[in-house]
């Protein structure tokens, strides 16, 4: 039922700095992906699998101190925590979900123009769009591992805590490169569409499609291994625990590869939603 | 109403072109405080301008200043005084008008708390109630057009731009909207409402600035521009066509004659003149023709817009 209007009244009062209008951003993104169902259900089950299992496991076998085996090498041939496959493909997953109507939604609904009419610059709505992303990924990216770092801190038998300090602190990096890199993948190709279920599968699938790619060549040239992204995260752990390239991998190639996966989605997602706030 | 003489938008010389289309061609105007209609049939360039006016398009020459400020160079600035309602579709269709008004108010710089107090000022104001709470992909156009409104006030900007205010909505909604518009020009603020539904800007406007071909063709005091009218009267006449042609050629004599219509025997007249009552019905009876009626004629913005096209094209021509 509408209501008796009542006359217009002005609003007298401070103007908010910019870092609180991204902020809000931020704030409406992390309030709506925490309100869906879906994600609420993906980010369980998620959790489950991949993280709440391998905390109590490490938890109760008796260890000396919390090591870089533990995080990429404890499984011969299969990984560790983070590398045994399940992170990544969870992480991929959950920011297909929680990307895909970033910037999509706003392209469908036209709405580019609610935002840009608006004290607000083309790098204050990446910054609140990407950050809000951010802060929703890193739930299921930065803090679980963090989670299992410290619990195998506190159940650590021996008394070397500089070691443990140390992976933790490696894994604090590793958490917050897989973080950036899926969000600003997923975010760049929400920006590619306005359809929001292309978007997500589209995330996932180019990963996959990549994988595949590298996988077929890699037959013909080992080098071919980096165009995979799941082989790309995983080499990029080794380097940041302290270990070494796969002696197979030119290192030239792969910082290329790595390069490219941190640069191209942010300058693409820039490129995109200039040009769309400049009416083109 | 008043108009005041403090100059809020000025565009000198502005030139915007798309690959061959030419959308704003070398346009001056000024835009005094008050409530101005911009007019113009479909495609006249009132949309481009108002987008190179937000700095959501750059002007190839020329520039546009608003409250002194440039929008290529300070449209952050710029932007925190202006409050934009779209032509286009634009809601955020998954939240509802509450939702949408309080974060659009936190993104133009509002506070949570005083975000959340202004929307629901704002959306008294435009009347709604308990439908506040509804998702937007419900509503209907006209609630659709009156919350894009409500989105652009949401700040309490000096300078609004409003682009086809009453776009899509039926006469019951066109009258609230007007009515919205209405109010919001009591409280002295600048509203540009770009239309090309002439009666309706008429019953708000205070000045009109009248465009086509990205060019403005002309512009000033709505009460000013229809001034042009007084001493117009509508004379009905009835009488043979012979006697009737007859008629309106001596009419010369006294007034200046506007505007003929023929239908069947019936003729109307619209003439400008300070011709005495007793000539017309003299010059009647002399060409055996009757005056069914005499009244004095309102010029309509319509007329003055008809009027100003039609120079133009002969000025072209």
């Amino acid at each position: 039922m509408s209501v008796e209007r009542i006359e217009y009244t002005s609003w007298e009062g401070q103007k908010s700095s910019r870092l609180r209008r991204i902020y809000a951003i931020v704030k409406k993104i992390f309030r709506d992906k925490l309100s869906s169902k879906g994600i609420l259900l993906l980010l369980i089950i998620g959790m489950m699998i991949t993280h709440v299992l391998p905390i109590i496991g490490n938890s109760v076998v008796p260890h000396e101190a919390l090591t870089s085996e533990m995080m990429v090498k404890t499984i011969p041939g299969g990984g560790g925590y983070l590398t045994s496959g399940l992170f990544i493909l969870f992480s991929l997953l959950f920011a297909s979900v929680v990307c895909s109507d970033l910037i999509s939604r706003d392209l469908q609904d036209n709405s580019f123009v609610l935002y840009f009419s608006r004290p607000i610059r083309t790098e204050d709505y990446l910054l609140g769009k990407l950050g809000g992303a951010f802060t929703v990924m890193s739930l299921f990216c930065f803090l679980p591992p963090i989670a299992f770092s410290l619990a195998v801190i506190a159940t650590q038998t021996g008394g070397d805590y500089i070691v443990s300090l140390r992976v933790l602190g490696d894994t604090l990096i590793v958490g917050i490169f897989t973080t950036f890199i899926l969000t600003s993948f997923g975010v760049m190709i929400s920006c590619l569409t306005k359809k929001t279920s292309y978007a997500g599968v589209g995330a996932f699938a180019s990963f996959f499609v990549l994988s595949v790619v590298g996988g077929v060549f890699s037959g013909f040239d080992p080098n071919w291994q980096v165009i995979d992204p799941f082989n790309l995260l995983n080499y990029s752990y080794d380097l940041i625990y302290g270990f070494d390239l796969p002696s197979e991998v030119s290192p030239i190639l792969f910082s290329f590869a790595l390069l490219s996966i941190l640069a191209i989605p942010t300058t693409v997602l820039y490129y995109r939603v200039y040009r769309r706030s400049a009416g083109k | 109403m008043n108009v005041s003489s403090d100059v809020k938008i000025m565009a000198e010389e502005v030139f915007v072109r798309f690959g061959n289309v030419v959308a704003l061609d070398h346009f001056s105007a000024k835009v005094p405080q008050g409530v101005v209609g911009l007019l113009g049939p479909n495609g006249a360039g009132k949309s481009t301008f108002i987008k190179v006016a937000l700095g959501l398009l750059e002007a190839q020459e020329g520039k546009i200043t608003i409250d002194g400020l440039n929008p290529q160079l300070e449209p952050v600035l710029l932007r925190d005084k202006i409050g934009y309602m779209p032509e286009d579709e634009c809601l955020i269709q998954n939240q509802n008008a509450f939702e949408l008004l309080s974060y659009m108010a936190q993104l133009s710089g509002l506070l949570p708390e005083e975000a959340t107090k202004r929307s629901h000022a704002v959306l008294d104001f435009i009347g709604f109630g308990e439908e506040r709470y509804r998702e937007i992909s419900t509503y209907s156009t006209g609630m659709k057009q009156q919350i894009k409104l409500a989105q652009s006030i949401v700040h309490d900007p000096p300078i609004l731009l409003f682009d086809e205010p009453t776009s899509g909505m039926d006469p019951v909604a066109k009258e609230e909207m007007l009515s919205l518009i209405g109010d919001l020009g009591k409280s002295k603020k600048t509203i540009l409402i770009c239309s090309h539904l002439l009666h309706e800007v008429e019953r708000v406007s205070d000045h009109v600035l009248i465009i086509n071909q990205g060019r403005l063709i002309r512009a000033g005091a709505l009460d000013q521009v229809l001034k042009h009218g007084e001493n117009r009267y509508k004379l009905e006449i009835r009488g043979a066509s012979d006697s009737n042609k007859a008629f309106v050629d001596d009419l010369d004599q006294f007034c200046e004659v506007l505007d003929v219509k023929y239908i069947g025997r019936k003729l109307t007249v619209v003439v400008k003149g300070v011709a005495e009552t007793k000539e017309y019905f003299g010059l009647a009876k002399q060409h055996d023709v009757q005056i069914r009626s005499y009244v004095p004629d309102r010029l309509s913005l319509e007329d003055f817009f008809i009027q100003a096209f039609e120079e133009e094209e002969r000025n072209v021509g």
